[in-house]
């Protein structure tokens, strides 16, 4: 986290997204730093995805994204993948490409890697556990597999920024929770990690700090511990929130959290 | 079945194609005891053999790059509109050598119509992609393009009719054919399919990417419009190429590269020289089997890769359902 000093790897001021006529997200601004895993909540259809989509440089939008200092508006497509790297909800791969072709794919903005004595694909499907389904074909995975591999193929662009549209749907409470476990470590060895997040007790636990979004605009940011408290929760979600109720999971080599 | 092996299929075309080029050029024992006369008619055969291999070689090609670009493998490089446009210059252009009676050599003038007709049918749909990125809009402009270009060579063909000769010449090329394709068409395409095959395996990786859709290539750092322009263009050239050499000749372009993707895989790149291959070899074939078979005239080639096609194609589309039936997709 030694680099994360100064400038912050995402800096996203007043972003405003347009659908036709309707504005669907209206002066947001956030900021990620190195070393921060930041969590992007809200209920369905409070503009998560048009927000990370906007910050990936996916979407035309108004009001500033800088990346590293740079507007993303303004790289080109292989200098913006380079720089971010962005796991869809779910891919709209549906060829039979074997999985190391897939998790190529995310190495395609650098070029061909002439004397690269590393191996960036095989490093990424080890990560997420998946060396053994190199040769597998994409298409005869479950969503849960797939969902590794992408996160697999971004990963192997070593980009320095992470951004990830819920990535743990279509996982089982297992896999959910080493793929929050292998975030945090990303974020740890000093990568920004921004991700979509749907339940309210995971952000709590993996992410640093958290952004909540009501019908398109931002309701209130900071550590995540201090965003999801009963008054916020009932505002934006109309649910009251009880403290230490429900069922709560950890991998088996690793104490339980604190309570 | 993740893993596929190329060498197989490669062997089993390679064979094939060599067996049609036999076929093709075989002059039987009691056919021609004249030296000169063999001589003669096996370097027609052997030009009328060339040309129908590189069509559709290029056909092929043309199809795989244009079913990745429109993500659709049911597409064919006809949906571009560029290849109405190159049969309406060729079109034109026999039509002009007609007119200028033979002033101009209608080997020569063909091809160049054919180029200039699918370069021009082109330029209309790049200036309808550059203000829209919508896919649902090209492929519309595409089909319209054609559709024009079709009314248009049908006026031509009309008009051909006032001439015994020429009438001839039109419908024979608007129904494909290379019986007429001459040793200077073939020198005029080769490089064509050359570059065309070279540049479409160059767009195979970000083709590749655009199989997941246009964000996540673009995430990826494909630049989505520039990849369409390119391929769009290439494409063309290939199409322009087997026009020049065969006229308008259906299916090659569908039913090749969907046929191979179960032996080669899906990737463009892995797929493209078998792709070729296999479509020189199925247009070879059919131009032998339209020679053999009896009767007072030649049944155009464009009417028999549609006949031996469309059942295949059929075939090929039942074999995929049951497969997902199968294995309960």
């Amino acid at each position: 986290m030694a680099e994360s000093a100064e400038l912050p790897a995402l800096v996203a001021t007043d972003v405003r997204v347009r659908r036709g006529r309707t504005l669907v997200l209206r002066d947001v601004s956030l900021r990620c730093r190195a070393g921060e895993l930041l969590a992007v909540l809200g209920p369905n259809g409070a503009g998560k995805s048009t927000l990370v989509r906007a910050l990936a440089g996916l979407l035309p939008y108004g009001g500033s994204v800088e990346v590293a200092g740079t507007e993303v508006s303004t790289l080109s497509p292989r200098e913006r993948a380079r720089r971010i790297a962005f796991v869809p909800q779910r891919s709209g791969l549906r060829s039979a490409l074997r999985v190391e072709e897939v998790v190529a794919q995310g190495r395609y903005a650098h070029g061909p890697g002439v004397g690269d004595s590393r191996d960036p694909i095989g490093a990424a499907l080890e990560t997420v556990g998946l060396q053994s389904f190199a040769r597998r074909s994409f298409t005869t995975l479950s969503v849960g597999e797939q969902q590794r591999v992408l996160l697999a193929r971004a990963l192997a662009g070593e980009s320095e920024l992470l951004i990830l549209d819920e990535p743990t749907a279509p996982l089982d409470v297992r896999h959910s929770l080493e793929t929050f476990a292998l975030l945090r470590g990303l974020a740890e060895r000093g990568r920004a990690v921004l991700v979509v997040m749907h339940e309210l007790d995971d952000a709590r636990r993996f992410a640093d700090r958290a952004v909540l979004l009501r019908d398109g605009a931002l309701e209130t940011s900071g550590p995540s511990s201090e965003v999801i408290e009963p008054g916020a929760v009932r505002k934006v979600y109309g649910v009251d929130l009880h403290e230490h109720a429900g069922l709560s999971f950890s991998l088996p080599h690793q104490a339980p959290e604190e309570e | 079945m993740g893993e596929v092996s190329k060498g197989p299929t490669y062997g089993v075309l390679l064979v094939v194609l060599a067996l049609v080029c036999v076929g093709g050029l075989w002059v039987g024992p009691g056919d021609l005891n004249d030296e000169g006369l063999r001589d003669a008619l096996l370097s027609l055969r052997a030009t009328r053999l060339a040309a129908a291999v590189l069509a559709g070689a290029a056909l092929a090609a043309a199809g795989v790059v244009v079913q990745g670009v429109f993500r659709n493998p049911l597409a064919s490089p006809s949906v571009l509109g560029t290849t109405a446009g190159a049969t309406l210059g060729g079109q034109v252009a026999l039509l002009l050598a007609g007119a200028f009676g033979l002033a101009v050599d209608p080997e020569l003038i063909v091809p160049l119509g054919c180029l200039f007709g699918a370069l021009l049918a082109l330029g209309v749909l790049l200036s309808f992609v550059k203000v829209t990125r919508d896919l649902l809009a090209l492929l519309l402009t595409g089909f319209i393009l054609a559709t024009v270009f079709m009314s248009l060579g049908g006026f031509l063909t009309s008009l051909a009719q006032e001439s015994w000769e020429l009438g001839r010449a039109v419908i024979a090329f608007s129904l494909g054919s290379v019986a007429s394709a001459g040793t200077r068409q073939v020198l005029f395409a080769l490089p064509l399919v050359v570059f065309g095959l070279v540049a479409c395996w160059c767009w195979g990786t970000p083709l590749d990417l655009l199989l997941s859709g246009e964000e996540e290539a673009e995430s990826l750092g494909v630049d989505v419009p520039r990849v369409r322009w390119w391929v769009a263009t290439w494409a063309s050239v290939l199409v322009a190429a087997a026009v020049s050499l065969g006229g308008n000749i259906a299916f090659v372009g569908l039913i090749v590269p969907h046929a191979l993707r179960p032996f080669v895989g899906v990737g463009h790149r892995s797929l493209l020289l078998p792709s070729a291959i296999a479509g020189g070899v199925f247009v070879a074939l059919c131009d032998l089997i339209a020679r053999a078979i009896p009767s007072t005239t030649e049944v155009p080639l464009g009417v028999m890769t549609g006949l031996v096609g469309a059942p295949l194609f059929l075939a090929l589309l039942l074999r995929a359902r049951r497969e997902e039936v199968v294995s309960g997709g």
